[in-house]
């Protein structure tokens, strides 16, 4: 379920190591992904309380964190909502035991940009938190700029300064398939095979009804119409 | 924590309270009309006195040999007295009760003294109070062993919970119990059945766990050994792991399912539920929104969460090609396509002899649905499986109808 994320990053930014704090209290585990995180050139502080992770993280400044919930001396997600109120805007990612869909929903709602669960492939981690400290510096792989919009195409997340903008699936599927096309017209014949995907029968008007719903919600001028030809994005 | 009472205690005071206010009413109210009665008849008294006196005066009887009765005051014509007045034709001054009688320019008056009445009301109330005190007690005494006697079978019912050894989980007998004590009994009894129930699920759960976790990890310590000698690979180290973690996920997901009592319900959006749960998988995965940006039902969270893994693990386990999931008014579905003759199997560590999966999938999906109160529904035509889950019409589940909302 994962292998996707490992195959993109992995061996892709080996060159530039990246300074980390570890919280992990665990001393078996923290040493053997440390050491992982060292052989693949970054420096990394491993510290197991909240106490050692709070002095660190005031002294030091970091490009991702990688933080265990459950510590001898505090929890985690109370940490990181600490450091997201001192408008602290480090990359964080959660690495946790704790595998319910709820623990993850609290975790991201708490400001984490990424969540994995143990046992986890320590490479895995390490492509995670590459990717989250890329996406601080500017876009990260997946992500593209349109107009005011930043559009993260593997994740299917649209926002707009900063905050997301919810589309429907097929709104996405229409505003992804302009995005391929970029500075090209894009017929209104291949938006509907688009379309198609979700169902057998469309109406005759879908593709004008979903370009209206997405120029609605993204700004009416970022999608342009060519009369008798298509639609493109600048 | 507040201070230990009883129900003896409380229904024996509410009760003495009572009787005690109702016969201090019933008493004033007697002692008010007896003294009315004393009044009466002291004052006939003092009339007929009077009258005979003034007879003897006329007759020439001395007034010192006239006789009067207890606490009576005579006084002749306008002989000191010590009421104010001449109390005509009888009266009564703040202190004393008088009576006058006149004839032929002679005057005779009888008092008698407000205390000395006093003095004779009290002797009679003495009675009332007397009787009282004795009833009382009999009344307390005998409210304080009633309600003891009453409540012997909850003292009994508490004895016997307490008596039992810490593996008895059979019900309680309610057939000689008191109605009130019934719903008690009975609420008992639906925990002890789920404690009970709890209680199976997690030894069997142990049991099969154990045993379904050797083969992986003897399977490991194969690989590791071969390592070890120079010959296998890191890679198949990783694949023992890779599959002794996804049996202990699915365990652990498993034992959750079983545990369902202890389901959090509260609104839920299918939507972004179902988003958060495939960002977990790979984008081969496609999903449809069914064109709502919300689709809220009743459920638990993490148990559908978990359902949905599970389904979709499963698509992509044995299913060939991509996983479509689909959320549709009040419906939840999987689709995907399968090699002819598929079947679903539900058993637990049921599965194919080729197949690499744990067996627990379905299961674990078939459990979670029937604890969240959702209908599962699964058709294989052709090569196309779907499996769906349906929220609405679930009576008495705990999921209940899908409302939809549109924020646009």
């Amino acid at each position: 379920m994962t292998d996707f994320s490992r195959c993109k990053f992995r061996g892709l930014y080996v060159a530039s190591g990246m300074r980390i704090l570890f919280v992990e209290d665990a001393a078996e585990l923290g040493a053997a992904v440390a050491g992982h995180l060292r052989r693949a050139g970054h420096a990394v502080d491993l510290v197991a309380t909240r106490d050692e992770a709070e002095a660190a993280w005031d002294v030091a400044t970091y490009a991702a964190v990688l933080l265990d919930l459950g510590l001898p001396d505090g929890s985690g997600l109370a940490l990181l909502r600490d450091r997201r109120g001192a408008r602290d805007a480090t990359p964080v990612v959660i690495a946790t035991a704790l595998d319910q869909i709820s623990d993850r929903i609290a975790g991201l709602d708490a400001g984490a940009d990424d969540y994995v669960v143990k046992p986890y492939d320590p490479g895995e981690v390490e492509a995670r938190l590459r990717a989250v400290a890329r996406r601080a510096d500017g876009l990260s792989g997946s992500e593209v700029a349109v107009g005011p919009l930043v559009v993260d195409r593997a994740r299917a997340r649209v926002r707009r300064e900063g905050v997301e903008i919810r589309l429907t699936s097929r709104e996405w599927a229409v505003l992804d398939a302009l995005i391929s096309a970029r500075g090209r017209i894009l017929s209104r014949a291949a938006l509907e095979d688009r379309l198609f995907a979700f169902d057998e029968e469309i109406a005759g008007n879908a593709v004008e009804v979903y370009i209206s719903r997405l120029r609605s919600k993204i700004g009416r001028d970022l999608v342009e119409t060519r009369r008798g030809l298509g639609y493109s994005l600048p | 924590m507040t201070a230990e009472w009883t129900l003896v205690g409380r229904l024996a005071r509410r009760v003495l309270l009572i009787v005690v206010i109702g016969w201090s009413l019933a008493m004033a109210l007697g002692l008010w009309s007896l003294a009315h009665e004393i009044d009466e008849s002291l004052d006939q008294g003092l009339e007929r006195r009077a009258l005979y006196a003034l007879e003897l005066i006329r007759a020439g009887v001395p007034s010192r040999e006239i006789p009067l009765g207890e606490g009576d005051v005579l006084r002749v014509d306008d002989a000191p007295a010590p009421w104010a007045g001449d109390g005509a034709a009888g009266g009564t001054t703040l202190s004393w009760h008088v009576y006058r009688a006149e004839a032929a320019g002679l005057s005779v008056e009888i008092g008698q003294s407000s205390a000395f009445r006093r003095e004779e009301f009290w002797e009679s109330a003495g009675a009332f109070l007397v009787v009282m005190i004795p009833l009382v007690l009999v009344v307390a005494l005998t409210v304080v062993l009633t309600v003891r006697g009453a409540l012997g079978p909850a003292r009994r019912l508490a004895e016997a919970i307490a008596a039992r050894d810490a593996g008895d989980l059979t019900p309680l007998s309610a057939a000689a119990l008191p109605g009130e004590l019934r719903p008690m009994a009975g609420a008992m009894n639906d925990h002890l059945l789920r404690i009970a129930r709890l209680l199976s699920a997690e030894r069997s759960f142990a049991a099969n766990a154990a045993h379904e976790l050797r083969t992986p990890l003897a399977t490991a310590r194969a690989e590791t050994a071969a390592l070890a000698s120079g010959h296998g690979t890191v890679g198949n180290v990783d694949r023992a792991l890779d599959r002794l973690t996804r049996i202990v996920d699915r365990l652990l997901q498993l034992a959750r399912a079983e545990a369902g009592d202890a389901a959090r319900v509260e609104p839920v959006d299918l939507v972004s539920l179902a988003r958060h749960v495939l960002a977990q998988f790979p984008p081969t995965v496609a999903f449809d929104d069914g064109d709502a940006p919300r689709r809220m039902v009743r459920t638990d969270a993490d148990l559908l969460a978990i359902l949905l893994r599970n389904l979709v693990d499963n698509a992509i386990e044995h299913g060939t090609g991509g996983v479509r999931v689909r959320i549709g008014p009040g419906t939840l579905a999987v689709e995907n396509r399968a090699p002819p003759g598929t079947a679903l199997r539900t058993g637990r560590f049921a599965r194919g002899h080729a197949s690499r999966g744990t067996g627990l999938g379905l299961t674990i999906v078939a459990t979670i649905a029937q604890q969240l109160g959702l209908t599962l529904e699964s058709s294989v035509v052709g090569d196309r499986v779907r499996v769906a889950l349906r929220f609405d019409g679930a009576a008495g589940g705990a999921a209940s109808a899908v409302s939809e909302a549109q924020d646009c």
